[in-house]
């Protein structure tokens, strides 16, 4: 019986540490109201996993059953799942299904997952501090993530009971605007907007109160001997994302306002109609959610980043270009967002700039995939569950971007526009790299976060069937959206129908593939407890016990290279690296603490 | 654990994650930078859609905006600029450790605050007794979609046989806006309404009837005949009693005015103003009406030259406006039935972003008092040292950016010429 096997963790050292209750944050107090009510940044990151992981799922079920609507969605009249193909209720059905897909999966998963989860774990951790900057606004913003998502719930059960003949106010009567609410169909629809935006509204809140969290946090706790340039890149990666949380979502915040009085009242400011501008919607809509779209991918970029350098065992190649690559996608982000409206009547100029511009974006996208190779390139590369994740990111990552190359030149974006080449581009981009970094992140912290190892055979079976999933659900649509199908149609003519049985194969495999990696998390309840470092990062979350402490250190570590690794050396009793404390720049006493 | 923290000199104020007070400070402040970064870019969407519509559409912006009344904005920004000194004095009083300056000095600020509600307060309810309000309501919206009701003389709504209240004409919707535009543009706020044959049109429109019925009927001849600036009403002692008369359609005000105007409006075959509408070109040229040799049509912004074409000796009341040097300053409107189609549409719009922003930025006033009043409190309370003062700060800066925001909506809504 190794020392692995025994139901004791082991401090940064290698020596053995007695688990005992309180002496980690998990245990550190105990009842409803100590995780309701906490202001310790690792527990509010666990209750925004769940949360978001709800959301999640939820999102997810709407996916596969708009994608099980469209296996049949060429047998228009006949009756298929209790509806007849092509009526108003099936239409309106898919309708609500992939609005609701669209808005819970963007504003409820793919924003806060990173930065909320991830980030409110990890950044703290990286920085060697004892928590946020704002612990209560940290707090605050999960609650402004409840309240905004209750009542995007609350639509969504509402149109769920209307579905099935239960008269419902129109306030609660679903959505089916599609999660971008494009004037003037939402001031017209007679389902739930004034409560969608109103809960994207304070949904928004919940994402500007983590940005300007983490800028305050990195600004003013990094630790002694952390500069700017050498701290890991994820804490760059988020904090280019919560520059453009600040910037782009009070646009959406007065968007959404505008838009609630619009309905409510009238104002007419986006409405044809009543003199007003819908096009103006589009502007305001998009000059935020471009910039989001960038809020969803940037902390991948950073998660991929830690991974790589450290599973390669190498130090991480480009460090400068990728730190300002990130903050220059946050700003090209910026100047981008016109080429959503290539066809909506911009002038010809405008639309040459805003081709151009979004061109460039691929700049310091493809600087940080090269420096990734780069990193891999001669390193000592261990092939792990977050590792593979990092490497499936990048195959995606690569196409997502490469076909946006596609929808950024004029000539392809008009024969492109609202095509499933669209719909499979942004999910390459949106899932296959944002999903695809969350899960791989989540494997790299799991130790970190709960203490226990999960089982890396299933880890990587899960990671398999994601990967082969996802690419069967959305490759495929690449060629139908260039055949012509175009996107958000409940019915198409029967040349489509394999392309669709493909893609809807293939979210079902995704599916399996996602229900082994939960199965896999709440089953490591029982693994073997993780080591403080089981992967040998040098990055200063590494510096602490398994999982940490309340106060997150013994004592106030000192900043190094996050990406110099040689101090660490592997140990094959526990399945893990140790630091000689002679390498310890923190340790005050220079030998283990207890 | 974490209370291994405390043994050494932590003040109580110093949360467990910071080192020093100053870093504590510091990282506050930055905070509150940061989210006064996100009020700019949220007032910045609405000073883009300002933006926009000012530019596509000057006309509406050249109408619309005399309905505010630059007096009470001007005061306005007063009161805003002096509690934002004031609340300055605050931080100071704070950092020095002057308890009682502190008090006073937040009081004053609150005061400030209370003053400026105070004056949106009449602002709007002014706007409100005319029927101008947020939303389908505005008496300028598009009368397809109105929300304005016919009224009988209780001022109980008319209903159908469904007993569904029936929305007002497209006639009393002119009447209306005839009647709301020459008592506010002409008479409180000294416009001059130029135009075809401006004086004719009010009368047809039964303004004058409907003054004479407040005993007011002296202030539409003034306008006319007496040089139209109405510089004359300054003198006169019930011109102030005439502005506080915001009642006036208690009786027979808006949606409901004078069904019995309408018929005669509607005997005069001469005055058929939906054929006129059809006959006004676009800003800048000329309204043909045969009826009226040449048309005392004024800039309008677009084509400055245009005013030449005046015909002086034809309205003796308008020539002194008219024949003034320089019209660029001249305060002066076209009558919304004079307007093009375009502009008429969108003439509500004005008032709707004035609404959503200083309506908006109303909230926020009353926000920054809730967060003065909490100040206040820890001040009475003696929670603020010398050494401690992070909140009054911050609520300052927060103030203060109020007060911005005030200082760029005040000559972007009230000061257009």
């Amino acid at each position: 019986m190794t020392v692995a096997d025994k139901p004791i963790t082991t401090d940064i050292y290698g020596q053995p540490v007695e688990p005992k209750p309180g002496n980690d944050y998990i245990t550190h107090s105990k009842g409803v109201l100590s995780w309701a009510l906490t202001l310790d940044h690792k527990r509010i990151g666990l209750m925004y996993l769940v949360a978001v992981l709800a959301a999640f799922a939820i999102g997810g079920f709407f996916a596969i059953f708009l994608r099980t609507m469209l296996l049949f969605g060429s047998k228009v009249g006949e009756t298929r799942m209790g509806f007849e193909v092509g009526a108003a209720a099936w239409n309106d059905f898919y309708n609500q299904a992939f609005t609701l897909h669209g808005a819970i999966m963007v504003f409820m998963f793919i924003i806060p997952a990173i930065p909320a989860v991830l980030g409110n774990f990890a950044l703290p951790l990286q920085l060697g501090a004892k928590d946020v900057a704002f612990p209560r606004l940290n707090l605050l913003s999960f609650y402004c993530w409840c309240g905004g998502s209750a009542l995007l719930a609350a639509i969504l059960f509402g149109g769920i009971l209307s579905a099935f003949g239960i008269a419902m106010p129109q306030a609660l009567n679903g959505l089916d605007t599609g999660w971008t609410f494009y004037t003037p169909y939402s001031t017209t629809t007679q389902t739930g907007v004034v409560l969608a935006t109103l809960g994207a509204f304070i949904l928004g809140f919940s994402s500007i109160l983590t940005g300007l969290n983490f800028v305050a946090t990195i600004h003013m706790l990094k630790p002694k001997g952390m500069g700017w340039f050498n701290m890991p890149l994820f804490l760059w990666a988020m904090y280019a994302t919560a520059v453009i949380q600040i910037l782009a979502t009070p646009v959406l915040a007065i968007t959404l306002l505008l838009l609630c009085a619009e309905n409510l009242i009238g104002i007419g400011v986006f409405d044809p109609k009543l003199g007003g501008d819908p096009v103006l919607f589009q502007h305001f809509f998009w000059f935020y959610s471009h910039p989001a779209v960038y809020i969803m991918i940037l902390p991948g970029l950073g998660v991929v980043s830690e991974i790589i350098s450290t599973f390669s065992r190498k130090h991480i190649f480009g460090y400068k270009f990728i730190a300002y690559s990130s903050v220059a996608i946050a700003l090209f982000g910026f100047i981008v967002w016109g080429h959503h409206m290539f066809t909506s009547g911009q002038s010809a100029m405008i639309n040459a700039i805003f081709s151009l511009l979004t061109m460039s974006v691929a700049i310091p996208s493809a600087i940080k995939v090269f420096n990734w190779l780069a990193t891999m390139y001669h390193g000592k590369i261990r092939v792990e569950t977050p590792m593979l994740y990092a490497m499936g990111f990048i195959w995606l990552f690569t196409i997502g971007g490469l076909t946006g190359l596609f929808l950024a030149a004029l000539s392809t974006d008009i024969y492109f526009h609202d095509t499933y080449f669209v719909v499979a581009h942004f999910h390459y981009v949106m899932v296959g790299s944002t999903l695809f970094a969350f899960l791989g992140g989540m494997y790299y912290w799991f130790p970190k976060m709960f203490g226990r190892m999960y089982n890396e055979t299933w880890g990587r079976i899960g990671w398999a069937f994601c990967f082969v999933g996802f690419n069967a659900t959305f490759f495929i649509q690449f060629i139908a959206g260039s055949k012509g199908m175009p996107r958000r149609y409940a019915t198409f003519v029967d040349d489509f129908t394999w392309y669709h049985h493909l893609s809807t194969g293939g979210s079902y495999i995704l599916t399996i593939g996602l229900f082994i990696v939960l199965a896999n998390w709440i089953l490591a309840k029982r693994g073997r407890r993780a080591p403080a470092n089981p992967w040998g990062g040098n990055q200063l979350e590494w510096h602490t016990n398994s999982p940490p402490p309340h106060a997150n250190f013994e004592y106030d570590p000192v900043g190094t290279d996050p990406y110099h690794f040689h101090d660490w050396t592997y140990d094959e009793k526990i399945d893990g690296y140790v630091l000689d404390p002679e390498h310890d720049p923190g340790n005050p006493t220079h030998a283990p603490v207890h | 654990m974490s209370d291994h923290d405390h043994d050494h000199d932590h003040p109580d104020y110093l949360a467990h994650h910071f080192d020093t007070p100053d870093q504590q400070f510091e990282a506050g402040k930055l905070g509150m930078w940061l989210f006064l970064v996100t009020e700019v870019l949220m007032f910045g969407g609405l000073f883009c859609a300002y933006a926009l519509y000012r530019a596509n559409h000057p006309d509406i912006f050249a109408y619309a905006h005399g309905f505010l009344d630059w007096k009470l904005g001007a005061v306005n920004t007063a009161i805003l600029l002096a509690s934002s000194f004031t609340m300055a004095l605050a931080v100071r009083a704070s950092q020095l450790g002057q308890q009682g300056v502190l008090i006073l000095m937040l009081v004053l600020t609150l005061g400030g605050g209370f003053g400026f509600l105070g004056i949106k307060y009449v602002e709007y309810t002014s706007k409100f007794g005319h029927s101008i309000w947020p939303g389908q309501m505005n008496l300028y919206y598009p009368i397809a979609d109105i929300k304005l009701y016919q009224e009988d003389a209780d001022g109980n709504r008319i209903t159908d046989d469904q007993g569904n209240p029936i929305p007002i004409t497209r006639e009393m919707q002119l009447r209306e806006i005839a009647f709301v535009e020459f008592e506010t543009l002409a008479i409180k706020h000294h416009y001059t309404p130029l135009g075809v044959d401006a004086e004719q049109y009010y009368l047809d429109m039964g303004v004058r009837e409907r003054l004479e019925e407040h005993g007011h009927a002296e202030h539409f001849d003034h306008v006319f005949h007496h040089g139209g600036h109405g510089t004359h009403h300054a003198d006169e002692a019930d011109h102030g009693s005439h502005d506080g008369d915001e009642g006036h359609g208690g009786d027979d005000g808006h949606g409901h005015a004078g069904h019995e105007d309408a018929h005669a409006a509607a005997d005069d075959p001469a005055y058929d103003y939906e054929h006129e509408l059809a006959l006004i070109p676009v800003a800048g040229e000329v309204p043909a009406r045969s009826k009226v040799p040449a048309p005392a049509y004024a800039s309008t912004g677009l084509s400055p030259s245009f005013a030449h074409d005046a015909d002086e000796a034809e309205k003796p009341g308008l020539v002194e406006t008219l024949g003034a040097p320089d019209l660029s300053h001249a305060k002066h409107y076209i009558p919304y039935a004079m307007q093009p189609e375009g502009v008429q549409r969108r003439i509500h719009l004005f008032f709707q972003i004035y609404y959503c922003a200083t309506g908006l930025h109303a909230l926020h006033v009353l926000i920054g008092m809730g967060c003065i009043t909490w100040v206040l409190g820890k001040s009475l309370a003696g929670a603020f040292t010398a050494e401690y003062n992070v909140p009054v700060d911050i609520v300052g800066l927060y103030w203060h950016i109020v007060d911005l925001i005030w200082i760029f909506l005040f000559p972007l809504l009230y000061l257009i010429h």
